[in-house]
């Protein structure tokens, strides 16, 4: 490190702690980097609780700031903490895999690390002697100085040199600092200062005392021996080091001396990339090549000599980067997941790739579509891997998971974490608890935040919203609880696991990361997806797609009556799938199901494919934020002229009608019209989409068309082009991606349309899917005219079946009925009768009456009450040894059954939806009565001036960013004719939000949507009133 | 803890009175500082435990009240 002037003090601290020591550090590293490099630091360690989890972005910070990253942890050995810094690369590796041991080797969440193997493998690392907490200070509290001089020894003995006695002049009781520096001196052992940093600032020693209080559940005036009892450890200045430590100057410079003895060692090398199977990059570039081509041979027949020079160019790029292992990596899964019919589908930018197209990686034809291969690897940012997703339908997606382990070995593949951080909600539940607050206080205020909103957002969502207000907070009392929220939002709470993101590597993972278990089970490398991508190590992303499961039944269940039905060969120009996606009526269709995409496409008037493609592009938070959905609505009807401004230009945009939608027309544009490089133009494409300072666009800007100018484009033209791309550019989305799902969305579609018995079924048996109930679902399939038939303890099977045409409901959707239940039921039907069934099928009393009230037995006897009186008359003779068939037999008939009404909510109740009916027919008189009026009348009500009422449920309501910052609320209405989609504006929303929020059954009163979408604009809306049957 | 004046001398204690006696105060033993119960908007206080011929005593100094108070250590 260099030298620093005489009088400045020579520190360093090397015992910090960030966000990484979940629940316990207060600051991130970003403010911790910037605190220490504006003190004039020159280096900084980082000593995370039992983990490395912050190291990559540590290192990358470290390195921005021009500060020496020393990376290290705090161990927690069964006696007490240590601090160790990993003196080289080895050292790193070493302290990994000591960390794996410790949290592999006990209790999850509960790492302790055997002593003996630090002493014993502890190799190139720097030990200092650790806190109040550590082994050497408690031996002396309990004055058991020949233990604490032995103790010394040991670790001298091992370390050498590079053991330190640790001191910190914290002001907290009964300090053992006296008896330290004498050992030290004793034993001429080199002391050493640190701070036991957890903050940047004092004042955050709040902050910090209320994560503890949340790590260890007690409220702030609760003791623990954790809880710091003063604000002293935030991240001194050197000078305030200096002056604490001034009668021991040794312990200062000697922080400098650790800091210079510790090398400048990259954690990122790219040596990580697991061999294939094939030694060699050139052996690994034949294989891809081979592959490639024999798929496209299966894909296309013929292979044209574009066809060829396309393949050509990506495999190029591909192996002169070395990433042809990657891609045969993923083709292999791929080919396991095919051999055991697990349907996949990939996604993201992967999609603009023609190779993994003829690699059956995705369903996506990049060279049909003309799309930009360098969107997915950019040639000039040759240090990072690949990223592809792929979607698994969801039952199976493990397997492909254990295949992947199997095939490379458990020490070489993992999962990647993710890190939970504070956001609204959860900031709310931990901080009121810690605070004191009622229980049912905090839940009546953390409900009413969105999942998504930021802890930073609490006070300006009070304010905002109608809902929020009507709670009239009493303001002293939440104003700290509002500032702790603030403080702590965004820190991680604590690890877990990744959707689907799994690392393999070639070297032994536990040399690169520590390991650890997950809740889940799984066995999680330290870093989370960005820290992977920071290493540059080898990521899969594995994902879960129910949608997919529901394709797979389908087209099972399709099978049974159309035999050469094939779902990867439906024609992409089906006019009766665009007539039912321009209807709105598409519920259900992936990402074609929510009320924005609903009043969208009658708007949009679809009837391509490439309408479908642009849908997924145009419904997402960017275009609606960026106002870009309206212009293309109206140039892709004609109501708008597309202007001609370059025949470049027209012919990159001519797709999307002149409206820059997608993220690889920036590349072509740049491409084409700027003669940028490939690689140059992905460069534009990511600083204008992420780093949007005035300076950096405006150096862009003149880049852009200085170039353009000098490829013969007009100046005035290139100006104007380069506005639409900084317009657009930052809400521009991925069209490989969209084009991946785009085709999932139109060949679901395409099920609903022709085979929507199956399809609805299929959907049914892989709920949750995430967007509508399932009592949502069985109505959408009525109102289609497919019968819904009930419980039958006859036919039903497990699963939802389909049955001449209608859905048959199945046996596992009954309430508390068990796996054992089924096979049960399953193995020993035929039953002749009821009583044969009592006797029969040893089924709990519980689930009986739940069948016999979803109507399981109508097909022996209709009356349900009198079924459930002859069950209790049952089991009391069972139980008292006095059974008869007969009096099984006998249901009592003068008992008068349930009504409709009481039989539909017992099906609500236990299955979730009833078969036959819908709660709101049976108030639509008293609601026309008061001039409301069915949804399926609503919808094919033209006029838009005449004042309308609607009656319902409400469904996924949803606020999308708006430009102007105001919320719009869009949300469906269900009764039972279907559904219908309602949209709140700003003023409107103001009056009515908390019934939005607050009430599942309303009354909206509006106008027909003037725009063309088949939905109401309310003008206000009021809760149903109690309605009699 | 009962108030009590002290005399201090770059920010420690080096006289006390206790029960209308003064003495001095033979040796600070310990010092540390507490943050109290912040979230009932107390402040930061300095503690010290003293040795006195009177014996040891714990004394606390609240910088928002500019007050000190002793308790006497059995």
């Amino acid at each position: 490190m260099q030298s620093q002037s005489a009088d400045t003090p020579r520190f360093v601290h090397l015992h910090v702690h960030s966000e990484f020591s979940f629940l316990d550090g207060a600051s991130t590293l970003e403010r911790l980097v910037r605190c220490a490099a504006e003190d004039g630091a020159r280096a900084l360690a980082l000593t995370d609780h039992d983990n490395l989890c912050g190291a990559p972005e540590f290192v990358h910070l470290c390195q921005t700031a021009g500060l020496k990253p020393i990376l290290g942890a705090e161990l927690t050995l069964s006696t007490g903490h240590v601090t160790v810094l990993a003196r080289t690369r080895k050292g790193f590796s070493s302290l990994c895999r000591l960390l794996t041991w410790a949290h592999l080797e006990n209790e999850r969440g509960k790492p302790i690390l055997d002593e003996a193997k630090l002493l014993s493998y502890g190799e190139d690392l720097i030990v200092l002697s650790g806190c109040a907490r550590s082994p050497l200070a408690e031996l002396l509290r309990r004055k058991r100085f020949e233990q604490a001089r032995a103790w010394v020894l040991a670790y001298r003995s091992r370390f050498g040199d590079n053991f330190f006695i640790e001191l910190q002049r914290t002001l907290e009781p009964k300090s053992q600092n006296s008896h330290l520096i004498s050992l030290a001196k004793d034993l001429r052992i080199p002391l050493i200062a640190t701070n036991n940093v957890h903050y940047t600032r004092v004042e955050l020693a709040e902050a910090q005392d209320i994560l503890c209080c949340i790590r260890h559940l007690i409220r702030v005036d609760e003791p623990h021996e954790d809880r710091k009892i003063n604000g002293e450890l935030f991240l001194k200045s050197r000078q305030e080091m200096a002056e604490l430590f001034a009668d021991l100057p040794e312990a200062i410079e000697n922080t400098w001396e650790i800091a210079a003895r510790c090398e400048d060692y990259d954690i990122s090398e790219p040596r990580f990339l697991p061999r294939f199977a094939f030694a060699g990059r050139e052996a690994a570039g034949r294989q891809l090549c081979s592959l490639s081509f024999a798929g496209a041979k299966e894909r296309y027949g013929e292979i044209t000599p574009e066809l060829k020079a396309r393949l050509d160019h990506e495999l190029a790029i591909i192996i002169d980067l070395g990433f042809a292992d990657y891609f045969l990596v993923v083709h292999d899964l791929v080919q396991f997941a095919k051999r055991n019919r697990i349907r996949h589908a990939g996604r993201g930018s992967a999609a603009d790739s023609a190779v993994a197209y003829c690699l059956d990686i995705t369903k996506v034809d990049a060279f049909q579509r003309n799309l930009r291969f360098e969107r997915f690897i950019n040639p000039q940012r040759r240090l990072n891997l690949p990223d592809i997703d792929i979607d698994f339908d969801a039952r199976h997606r493990d397997r492909v998971t254990e295949y992947v382990t199997g095939r490379y070995g458990k020490d070489h593949v993992a999962t990647v974490c993710a890190f939970a951080r504070f956001r609204a909600r959860s900031a709310i539940r931990d901080v009121a608890k810690a605070l004191g607050f009622a229980v049912t206080d905090i839940d009546r205020i953390a409900k009413t935040m969105h999942w998504a909103t930021s802890a930073k957002g609490i006070r300006r969502a009070i304010e905002r919203r109608p809902e929020l207000r009507a709670l009239k907070i009493p303001q002293r009392k939440f104003e700290l609880l509002f500032d702790l929220c603030e403080t702590i939002n965004d820190l991680p709470r604590h690890i877990s696991t990744h959707l689907g993101g799994v690392v393999i590597t070639g070297d032994p993972i536990w040399e690169i990361s520590p390991l650890q278990i997950a809740a889940k089970g799984v066995q999680i490398v330290q870093y989370d997806k960005d820290g992977i991508e920071d290493l540059r190590l080898l990521k899969l992303d594995l994902l879960c797609l129910r949608m997919l499961g529901a394709v797979e039944d389908s087209v099972t269940m399709i099978a049974k009556r159309d035999p050469v039905f094939d779902y990867d060969r439906i024609p992409c120009d089906d006019e009766p799938t665009f007539e039912l996606v321009r209807s709105g009526e598409s519920a259900g269709a992936f990402q074609l199901e929510s009320p924005a995409q609903m009043s969208l496409h009658p708007r949009l008037k679809t009837s391509t494919y490439e309408d479908v493609v642009a849908s997924v592009a145009l419904i997402r938070p960017g275009p609606v934020k960026g106002e870009m959905v309206e212009p293309f609505i109206r140039r892709r009807r004609g109501l708008e002229k597309i202007s001609s401004i370059h025949p470049t230009i027209d012919k990159i945009l001519r797709h999307t009608y002149g409206v820059v939608l997608f993220q690889e027309q920036v590349v072509s544009i740049a491409i084409e019209l700027a003669g940028f490089s490939p690689g140059q133009a992905d460069t534009l494409r990511r600083t204008i989409s992420h780093h949007r300072s005035e300076e950096k666009m405006k150096q862009l800007g003149e880049i852009f068309v200085a170039q353009a100018v000098s490829n013969g484009v007009e100046r005035q033209i290139a100006q104007t082009v380069f506005s639409w791309l900084e317009g657009y550019a930052g809400y521009g989305f991925c069209e490989a991606h969209a084009a991946a799902f785009g085709d999932t969305s139109y060949r679901t579609a395409y099920l609903l349309k022709h085979y929507p018995a199956e399809f609805y079924a299929a959907i049914l048996n892989n709920e949750p899917m995430g967007y509508y109930s399932e009592g949502t679902i069985v109505n959408e399939a009525r109102c289609r005219g497919i019968q819904v038939l009930g419980l039958h303890i006859q036919k039903s099977h497990q699963d939802f079946t389909v049955e001449n045409g209608a859905i048959r409901v199945g046996l596992k959707q009954v309430k508390g009925i068990s796996e054992s239940d089924l096979t049960t039921i399953s193995e020993r039907r035929p039953f002749a009768s009821w009583g044969d069934f009592l006797q029969r099928a040893s089924v709990s009393r519980d689930v009986i009456e739940n069948l016999v009230l979803c109507g399981a037995f109508d097909c022996f006897q209709t009356n349900r009450r009198a079924l459930l009186f002859s069950l209790g008359t049952y089991h009391r003779n069972v139980s008292q040894d006095n059974f008869l068939i007969s009096s099984a037999e006998s249901v009592e008939e003068n008992i008068p059954d349930f009504t409709l009404y009481e039989r539909m909510s017992h099906e609500w109740d236990i299955l979730g939806f009833s078969p036959t009916s819908h709660p709101l027919q049976f108030w639509r008189k008293a609601l026309a009565n008061q001039g409301v009026f069915p949804n399926s009348e609503i919808k094919r009500i033209r006029s838009t001036r005449r004042l309308l009422r609607a009656a319902g449920w409400i469904i996924r309501p949803h606020t999308p960013p708006t430009k102007s910052g105001e919320t719009v609320v869009f949300f469906s209405l269900e009764d039972e004719t279907g559904l219908l989609n309602i949209t709140v504006f700003p003023r409107i929303y103001e009056r009515f939000g908390h019934l939005i929020f607050g009430q599942p059954l309303v009354v909206v009163e509006g106008h027909k949507d003037k725009r063309g979408a088949n939905s109401l604009v309310a003008n206000r809306l009021w809760k149903c009133p109690e309605l009699s049957i | 803890m009962r108030t009590l004046p002290v005399t201090v001398r770059d920010g420690r204690p080096t006289k006390m009175t206790w029960n209308r006696r003064t003495f001095s105060v033979d040796k600070i033993v310990d010092h540390w500082r507490e943050s109290g119960r912040w979230w009932e908007g107390e402040g930061l206080c300095e503690f010290f435990l003293v040795h006195t011929i009177r014996g040891m005593f714990v004394l606390r100094f609240d910088p928002k009240k500019d007050r000190w108070y002793a308790k006497p250590v059995r």
